[in-house]
Parts: structure tokens; sequence; C-alpha cells
């Protein structure tokens, strides 16, 4: 599979880090971070990233705040967008789906497991 | 340390008809890319792990607070979204337990009014937490690394409110003085303490405690004493060779609190006239259970 281009919006700068380093290292992607959903947007705008990995819960913009604003842009609408969350309750699930994100990745999460996690969403072959 | 999925989880870009020679090969860089990113994470953990301890901090100060009978809405709402926050990263880096612990503070402090029950609960978890997080760095010995070991936290931060030096000593006879610096597992012994019947003191610093205690006719008397070894000012066996050698051990019992409860500092506890010594990380049940023995002795 081609090296992938991956923006990972979350507000906790130690996650950021640790979802970096298991998908620059262990899937060989390209990762670009952003720490608030408007640093999010205007990186998803500039960079045109493969997909999206979205902390639900943020301060100022959350999450699915953020998914709206990145939906009604023509320019990063098409880019697929998972929620990453310890909110995984079945409520929140289809909160999520109604809204039109592609599926929801667990916090806490596996690093060696990450980027499998997030083709096996997408259809990416590995 | 960082949970690694098996290679055969993940699928490689060779092709899998390749010689068996060319397989080794792949497994080999697997494990090695695996090797590689759980040694950077065992680095990002070291240089995050202050901060995760700070947040344990506001955790810890939400326990102390409950303990003492009510919390204001804005620690509690700070101290849940940190335990949110914890559980996501103490997972995330590899430790499971402290992650569930961390989500079940979380719930209890979602839910509405604590119940003694549920307070005890909470702060055994904020314990557990802080004594799982100071020996993470023994269990990591497997992951080479250049990083300095972390130093464990040895004081937890509180809320304003009496401090343990300045605690009115009232030169009461109590049944239990506990000397600990340790501000949550001392709120927590103190809470089980005082629900069970017991009149407390505490105490946190080895200087004050001696003062306190020391000879025939203490300030404060005490039928069990509970000592830490590591104290501020003077240590816990300072403060014991103190009380021995004024004689305040004649109407005292001592149990000591000892980290390693290596046998030369077991040894030369009993041998300066301790009563009894429970090790630490301390189960609160099994401590409470020596201090029934010591008073009913």
């Amino acid at each position: 599979m081609s090296a992938k281009r991956i923006l990972i919006i979350d507000d906790e700068s130690d996650i950021r880090e640790v979802a970096q380093i298991s998908l620059e290292t262990v899937s060989g992607w390209q990762v670009l971070t952003a720490e608030s959903g408007d640093e999010g947007i205007t990186k998803a705008k500039q960079e045109k990233p493969d997909a999206i990995l979205l902390d639900a819960m943020m301060p100022s913009m959350d999450g699915p705040a953020t998914f709206q604003k990145l939906q009604a842009d023509p320019s990063t609408k098409q880019i697929p967008v998972i929620m990453f969350t310890a909110k995984v309750q079945a409520a929140d699930r289809k909160r999520f789906a109604d809204l039109g994100v592609k599926d929801v990745i667990a916090k806490p999460f596996d690093p060696m497991k990450l980027g499998s996690q997030i083709a096996a969403i997408l259809g990416w072959s590995q | 340390m960082v949970r690694v999925t098996a290679p055969a989880e993940r699928e490689d870009e060779t092709d899998q008809s390749e010689t068996g020679i060319e397989e080794t090969t792949s497994e080999s860089e697997i494990k090695s890319i695996e090797e590689k990113a759980k040694i950077a994470i065992t680095r990002l953990w070291a240089r995050y792990k202050p901060a995760i301890l700070d947040r344990l901090s506001v955790v810890e100060a939400a326990a102390v607070e409950l303990l003492k009978g009510s919390i204001d809405g804005e620690l509690r709402r700070k101290a849940e979204g940190e335990a949110h926050k914890l559980a996501g990263s103490l997972g995330t880096f590899g430790f499971p337990d402290a992650s569930r612990d961390a989500h079940e503070i979380e719930v209890l402090l979602q839910s509405g009014h604590l119940d003694a029950t549920q307070t005890v609960r909470l702060s055994e978890l904020a314990v557990n937490l802080r004594t799982q997080l100071e020996k993470e760095q023994t269990k990591r010995s497997d992951v080479h690394t250049d990083e300095k070991p972390m130093m464990p936290s040895t004081q937890t931060s509180i809320p304003s409110g009496e401090s343990p030096a300045t605690q009115g000593l009232r030169g009461l006879s109590v049944d239990v003085v506990l000397v600990d610096d340790d501000e949550v597992l001392s709120g927590l012994l103190l809470h089980t303490l005082k629900t069970q019947g017991y009149q407390t003191e505490w105490i946190a610093d080895g200087q004050v405690a001696a003062d306190k205690l020391r000879g025939p006719t203490p300030t404060v008397k005490a039928r069990i004493v509970v000592l830490d070894v590591n104290l501020p000012s003077l240590d816990g066996i300072s403060v014991l060779r103190e009380l021995s050698r004024t004689g305040a051990l004649k109407e005292t019992k001592v149990i000591m609190l000892t980290v390693r409860s290596s046998e030369p500092e077991v040894l030369s506890t009993l041998q300066l006239g301790a009563f009894d010594h429970v090790a630490k990380p301390v189960s609160v049940p099994v401590l409470m259970q020596r201090i029934k023995r010591a008073l009913g002795s």
C-alpha cells in the first residue's frame, strides 16, 4: 500500500504523539497533527490528507463540531474522518454514525494496531 | 509496556509466496519496527510521566476533599476530566490496569452524591494509581532506553486547608496517630479508622511526630502509632529511635510502614521496639487488621 497521509486532530499532546509514532513507525505513513479543531480544519484545507483521526472531546470546538465544519467545506468534505474517542457507548457510536463519520476508534488504543484499524475501516489494503 | 501485535496479525507487503528465508527476514523487520516504536513510546512516556502525575494529583485532591466530606463542583469536574484523560493516556501507554482504575474514578465522579463506600473506593483507586505509576519503572526493564529513570513523586498536592504540620494537636489521648506525608493514603486510612470509631490524629512530619510523641508523658498520647519510614524533616526510623530512647514505647505500640520490607529494615525496626510492620503499598484491610490486633493485645 502506498504511504498514506493522516491528519490527527487531538488536544492531548501525549495521545497525539503516540499516535504519530505509531502511524509513522509501524505503518510507515506520513502524519500531520493539529491540537484544535480550528487548526485541524486549516491543515485539512491546506494538506488534503487521505484521512483524519479526530478527537471527539476537545475544548472550544469539539470533534462533532469540527466534523460538521469539514463537511460544510467542499474542499474537505470528501476526506474520510474517523472519530477518536473514549466514549464508545452505543448511543455515541450512533450519534457519530448519523453525523457521517466513517467509524470510531476507541481510546485507549493499541499503538501497534492503530494503522491496521484505520486501514480496515477505510478499506485500504495493507 | 506497549502491547505488541503479533507479527501474524499484520499483513506485510512482502509476497507471502516468497521463500521461507525472505519471510523470516520480513518477520524480523516487523519485529524491529515494532521494537523501534516501543522504544520511542517508552521515551515519550518518560517525558509525559510528570504531566500525567500532575493529572493524578488533581484526582487525589478530589479524593482528599471527598474524604473530608465535601467537594466543590469545579474541582469535581476538573478531576473527572483528568480521570478521563488518564484513562486514555495510561491505556495507550500500556497500563491497562491503571487505565481501568482511572476510568472507574471517572465514572464515580460522574455519578451524583458519593456515599461513604464509594468515597473510600475512589480514594483506594487513587492510591492504587499512584502506586502503579511509581512502580512502573521496574516493569519496563525489558525495553532499553537511555532516558534516566523518573524519580517517583513523594508528595501529593492537596487543596488548601489545615496542613498536617499545623493540625491542632490538642494533647488528647487518641487511639491511633498516623505519621505519614502521603495525603491521600492518610486521608483514606483516617477516614476508615474514624468510621470504625477510633480517635485519630495525623502528623505528616517526622520531627513534629518525634516532638509530640516522645517521652513518658507525651503531648499526644497514642495507643498505636502508624509510622511511615520516609518522612520530611526526620525519617521514621529516627522517630522510632527517639520514641524508644525516651520511654514512649512503654505505653504506645508502633506499626511501621516500610517501603521495601527488606529483612535488615524490618529487623532494625523490631529491634528498636516496633510492635509490627506493614509493607507499602499498603492494603487498607490488612493494616486495619494489624491495628485491631495491636489494640487488642
